[in-house]
């Protein structure tokens, strides 16, 4: 069994502390990588080497990264012990990454309770803690669709609704990502919105969003711009958008991904 | 020996300890936050947002060195190579064989000074497109970094020299950091680690292009710094600036054993030896190899760590 780029053999009965770490590290690897597992058929195994209590000892006697590591894999270790107040305790600590970890294992284990659980995190999601979101929706273990997401005051479930609109191309969404653009006060919620619009490849050149664009900083129009041409927008699209000074630069930078200036004797037969 | 003398070759030895020990813990909580999420670094492009970069390549002297910064995961980024095909012909060719390269119209940008693009060449294949070759006049560095930036299309500028490689998962970790300062300006996200630089596009560009002093002239409300590792091989510094830096530190050290006696003397020597072991350690947390230019090296980016160094390609 491979475990931290180390070889661990796995015994019928993983008596020492080490074993039962390799063991319980390696049904994690496994699961991360496996659609639609079902946690229940783990029980017999964690209840008969008493998995989920040796990991929740652990993770009350190591401190820092160590104990981030043994929370997060209590998302893959089913148990019938009270494991939720511990993790909504460490929900609420101060590192960042012990937090996540927490939240990551309070929807693998409890996803009816999903949406609750993220919109009382009280720290504000960052993309790389939303991707880790949307792996357990691609793994089938969350069940949470996107309209309600997408409608909510809180911050957190807004930007994972656009994440998942974004990652499952769901383009019927164009209107709800619309009305954030036009309606929403958050900077960050507005650009994540047109982020997504650009990615969906949904036209930006609507009254409202460019009366709302023209109220963004310049140097965000300047990327925002950059970005539409990397994502195939014409300069026709773009001109709806931004005055012909931004696109100057967006204007050559097409061009030179259109014409072949030279004819090579290999490369073009 | 004076007790003044020795108390003060004691406060000074003891500063240097610290900082470095706190630099060591540093970087190696770093590293090892770095391995602990780089499995979930390559699933997350999607959710990252638009945080990309363009890496401007000098100094490129084999083909093997694109491959290499070619390969990682992130998919946000591009690799710019400006190079001389007057000099360097065979080189030229090869890339451009190799890479099914296509001469395409240079963007013409009056956003950064540097000599004219000869000519400017781009994969047809997908698989490589994100990888541009462009042909100017060898110059100074800076001015075939600069012309690198203007064809840029990312809005992160990571600028390597010669025989500069990225460690695994660089581009990611770059990005990740990109989208954790979305909520506050940043110009320069600078590494302690190995003294890499990563900048924004626009502030470049306002500043006229990159320069020696451009770390300098950047205000340090707009500026990130972070311990993360980016380049796999240690940076040389140039000679002139180790020996502009070792030998004051030499003659320092020389004084305050005459002056102190055979007592400073060990307890210099007891500091230089506590500093090699906490430099050896975090070199081997960087996987670097832990020669004598590389400890070298380590010590004189300690230094720049109370001051902005300026900004220089091998």
């Amino acid at each position: 069994m491979l475990c931290n780029e180390e070889f661990s053999p796995i015994t019928p009965s993983p008596d020492t502390r080490r074993h039962r770490i390799t063991l319980i590290e390696a049904l994690h690897i496994v699961l991360s990588h496996t659609y639609g597992a079902d946690l229940n058929i783990l029980h017999e195994l964690v209840c008969r080497y008493d998995l989920d209590g040796f990991l929740l000892r652990q993770i009350r006697h190591s401190r820092g990264l160590r104990q981030t590591h043994f929370i997060l894999l209590l998302s893959t270790t089913p148990s019938n012990k009270p494991v939720i107040p511990l993790l909504n305790r460490y929900c609420h600590s101060k590192n960042c990454e012990k937090s996540v970890a927490a939240l990551i294992a309070i929807l693998a284990l409890r996803p009816s309770t999903a949406i609750s659980a993220i919109a009382l995190f009280p720290h504000r999601l960052r993309a790389l803690d939303i991707s880790r979101i949307i792996t357990l929706l691609r793994r089938g273990i969350l069940p949470i669709a996107y309209e309600p997401l997408l409608t909510s005051d809180n911050t957190n479930l807004r930007m994972l609704g656009l994440a998942i609109v974004r990652n499952f191309g769901i383009e019927i969404a164009d209107k709800e990502l619309q009305n954030i653009v036009v309606a929403s006060s958050d900077e960050m919620v507005v650009r994540e919105a047109l982020h997504t619009l650009s990615v969906l490849g949904r036209p930006l050149g609507r009254a409202k969003i460019r009366i709302r664009l023209s109220t963004m900083e310049a140097s965000y129009r300047r990327e925002l711009c950059r970005h539409l041409t990397r994502e195939g927008y014409s300069l026709a699209a773009l001109r709806t958008i931004f005055s012909p000074a931004e696109i100057a630069h967006s204007a050559t930078l097409l061009k030179s991904y259109k014409r072949n200036l030279e004819w090579h004797p290999t490369l073009n037969t | 020996m004076a007790p003044y003398s020795q108390y003060l070759i004691i406060a000074v030895s003891a500063i240097v300890l610290i900082a470095i020990t706190l630099r060591t813990i540093r970087i190696a909580r770093t590293i090892r936050l770095q391995r602990y999420i780089a499995s979930d670094a390559p699933g997350c492009h999607h959710t990252l947002g638009s945080a990309g970069c363009s890496i401007l390549c000098h100094g490129i002297d084999n083909i093997e060195d694109i491959q290499h910064l070619l390969s990682d995961e992130h998919c946000h980024y591009e690799v710019i190579i400006s190079l001389d095909a007057d000099t360097r012909p065979k080189l030229f060719d090869e890339i451009i064989t190799r890479y099914k390269m296509i001469r395409v119209e240079a963007p013409d940008s009056s956003e950064f000074r540097h000599k004219a693009i000869r000519r400017l060449y781009r994969s047809r294949q997908r698989c490589f497109r994100r990888l541009v070759l462009l042909d100017k006049a060898e110059d100074s560095p800076y001015d075939d970094i600069n012309a690198a930036a203007a064809v840029s299309s990312y809005d992160y500028l990571l600028p390597i020299g010669r025989g500069t490689l990225l460690r695994q998962g660089a581009v990611s970790s770059l990005a990740i950091i990109i989208s954790e300062c979305r909520h506050k300006p940043i110009d320069i996200v600078y590494s302690h680690a190995d003294g890499s630089m990563l900048f924004r596009r626009d502030a470049v560009a306002s500043l006229g292009g990159f320069s020696a002093d451009i770390h300098r002239r950047i205000a340090h409300s707009r500026r990130q710094t972070t311990y993360i590792p980016i380049f796999e091989n240690f940076r040389p510094l140039p000679r002139e600036y180790i020996i502009r830096t070792i030998t004051p530190a030499l003659l320092l050290t020389t004084a305050a054993i005459i002056i102190g006696g055979y007592q400073a003397a060990l307890i210099v020597l007891a500091t230089m030896l506590a500093t090699l072991a906490a430099i050896r350690h975090t070199l081997l947390l960087t996987d670097e190899k832990c020669s004598l230019t590389a400890i070298v090296c380590h010590i004189l980016h300690i230094r720049l760590f109370f001051y902005p160094r300026n900004f220089f390609l091998s």
